[in-house]
């Protein structure tokens, strides 16, 4: 397996480097460009940054002020620097896989799902920063399964920092990091009362403090600093437009043309609210249900906050695949079944996807498709939770420990 | 480092006439020429991302240094500035807008622009240039009336030239005095001369796709009734592994 490892990482570091080359000659060259849009969004915002300006003095530019720090030597030294870093992130995300699974007694077969997938390849390559999330997220997963529960903190703290969506593990985590009762305790006949103190108290302990200490003291330090730096706009643009984040254009949400459909009305806010709850109430089942495995917790949370979410892109995707490769050993589904799901969940993008170009670069009025497509995409995410959870084999649980 | 080129190209060519702005010459002192201008727009692509494409006929016997396009768009369309710049070499035109572009809004949210577009003019004499604008359609608002699509006009920009001091019959043209930016890069401004073209182009129109807002009813009972379905399934397959599970 050594050997294997050795050839597997430099070569998916390779492909990558290579795929930054090609995309470097295809922008030069032909009139459709392979680098994301986004990442002339992140080079804008840091060249704002080397002239002593604003990020957000570059408008779409909706992410923490770090990015484009991080990013000022494409300013400085040469324009694909954002690039190299995001494809490192990548290799060191599948690096991360790989050991998350070790100590999960897998094999190193299943990281190269990540690691040769084309898709976080071509995003990375393209100039996403989703693979820095991906190495946060899978960073801090590593680090609560190694039970190193300060590094994991201040991981979780910066993942949050970074985009909002891993705050959806923080009730998984609070419930894995909680006092629990010894198997004598749980079968003694206990009033309600003390069932009910027994477990308040259940969270009262120094893990918890410490986790919750690390990790809000490094979100709240991160967020004090550029507040002091770029003051209302850097919390507008970075967290509270997410939050209250309302856009009517096509995505893949299932809310989409309802969005667009009442956004005017006196109805909006409360369709808004109504949008919410599913996702809120399936995150506290899940998370009540499946905390103590925490990576297929994890990836659980991500798929139906991404499913059920008011806006839905592709990239959102890479937040939970990049946690598939955790959960994909303990599945007893057949290869057949699993690459039918695959299929399954391409076939429902396929089925989106062609009345969206119809409308956006055809001018068709396919509106109604693309709902109707969005429905169904959201059916056939929720058939495949649905056979990936009464599929997985859980993980015994283990008593944590502070490094 | 077209400046010494200009005066070279002026000196030599004695027929010329040669202002102190330097800016607008041409083969005798009367500027009929201007009688020959003709701007024409076509629309490129389909969807909401299109290009327009003016172009501007000059008559041979004219040679002009610096003309400014004034576009007045409908609030349906923006341009977006950040794609503007990243042309790069691309473009053979510098855009100045009179305000800020929010690259999201809706149509009836948002209001209308001008742009003002300095061609590069240096590589004339030539009989035509085309000027290539990235364009993009807002989303409309959703319709009552059921109509698929809105249609948007885009007017002809109006035509502007550096003051024309040269011209002994000048007065003889249907022309207006207006001031504008005189540079893409600063916000002094100088007169210009609106010149109106004997044959003023139509305007062109795009198609933008518009929400049928009289499904409203359906499209929100069936959201929720579909979300609301998938929300149950998901939690009873969950709530089955309750026991074997938790710990």
């Amino acid at each position: 397996e050594e050997a294997r490892k050795r050839v597997l990482f430099p070569v998916s570091f390779a492909v990558r480097l290579a795929l930054v080359l090609y995309g470097d000659y295809q922008d030069k060259t032909m009139v459709l460009k392979y680098t994301d849009i986004d990442y002339h969004v992140f080079t804008d915002a840091a060249r704002f940054i080397t002239v002593g300006q604003s990020p957000y003095n570059r408008s779409t530019y909706r992410y923490t002020p770090l990015v484009a720090w991080i990013l000022t030597p494409n300013i400085y030294l040469f324009m694909a620097f954002g690039k190299i870093l995001f494809i490192l992130c990548d290799v060191l995300s599948g690096l991360l896989i790989y050991k998350i699974l070790r100590l999960r007694g897998s094999s190193l077969g299943v990281s190269s799902l990540w690691l040769l997938n084309p898709l976080p390849m071509g995003v990375s390559s393209r100039g996403n920063a989703e693979s820095i999330l991906a190495a946060l997220v899978l960073g801090t997963l590593l680090c609560m399964e190694a039970r190193r529960l300060t590094c994991a903190a201040l991981l979780f703290g910066l993942s949050v920092h970074m985009k909002i969506y891993p705050v959806t593990y923080t009730l998984p985590i609070i419930l894995t990091l909680r006092t629990r009762d010894t198997a004598a305790n749980k079968h003694k006949t206990t009033s309600k009362w003390r069932s009910l103190t027994g477990f308040i108290t259940s969270f009262i302990n120094k893990e918890l403090f410490m986790f919750a200490s690390v990790s809000g003291g490094v979100f709240c330090i991160l967020t004090a600093l550029f507040y002091h730096m770029y003051g209302w706009e850097f919390l507008h643009e970075t967290y509270l437009y997410h939050l209250t984040r309302r856009d009517i254009r096509h995505n893949f949400s299932p809310y989409f043309y309802m969005i667009y459909l009442t956004a005017d009305t006196r109805w909006s806010h409360l369709l808004g609210l109504a949008a919410f709850l599913p996702q809120l109430l399936l995150l506290l089942i899940l998370s009540w249900v499946f905390h103590s495995d925490l990576a297929f917790c994890c990836f659980l949370n991500t798929a139906v906050f991404v499913s059920f979410n008011k806006v839905c892109t592709s990239q959102y995707f890479l937040w939970y695949l990049c946690l598939l490769p955790l959960v994909i050993p303990r599945l007893s589904l057949s290869v057949k079944q699993g690459l039918g799901l695959l299929l399954l969940w391409f076939s429902g993008q396929g089925v989106w996807l062609a009345p969206a170009y119809f409308l956006e670069f055809e001018g068709h009025n396919t509106f109604l498709w693309i709902w109707l497509a969005g429905l169904l995409f959201l059916v056939i995410n929720c058939f495949i939770l649905v056979q990936i959870i009464s599929h997985y084999k859980p993980q015994p649980p283990r008593t944590l420990k502070t490094d | 480092m077209y400046l010494p080129l200009f005066l070279t190209l002026a000196c030599l060519s004695t027929c010329h006439s040669f202002n102190e702005h330097g800016k607008v010459y041409n083969a005798s002192d009367d500027c009929n020429f201007l009688q020959h201008i003709k701007v024409s727009m076509e629309l490129k692509k389909t969807g909401f991302h299109r290009e327009l494409v003016t172009t501007i006929r000059f008559n041979n016997s004219g040679l002009l240094s610096k003309i400014l396009l004034l576009y007045s768009w409908p609030k349906d369309i923006y341009v977006d500035p950040f794609q503007l710049a990243s042309l790069g070499d691309q473009r053979n035109w510098e855009m100045l807008l009179d305000s800020t572009i929010d690259l999201e809004t809706p149509a009836h949210k948002s209001s209308g622009f001008v742009t003002y577009l300095f061609p590069h003019l240096e590589q004339l004499p030539s009989a035509q240039v085309n000027l290539t604008i990235p364009i993009h359609g807002r989303y409309q608002k959703p319709s009552h009336h059921g109509n698929a699509l809105n249609s948007v006009d885009i007017h002809p920009p109006s035509l502007l030239l550096w003051a024309i001091e040269t011209c002994n019959n000048l007065s003889s043209f249907t022309t207006t005095v207006v001031v504008a930016p005189c540079t893409a890069n600063n916000s002094s401004t100088c007169q210009w001369i609106e010149v109106h073209p004997q044959q003023q182009p139509d305007p062109v129109t795009l198609e933008l796709p518009v929400g049928d807002a009289s499904l409203v009813i359906p499209v929100c009972g069936g959201t929720l009734l579909v979300t609301i379905i998938c929300t149950v399934s998901l939690s009873k397959s969950a709530w089955a592994r309750t026991y074997e599970i938790i710990i």
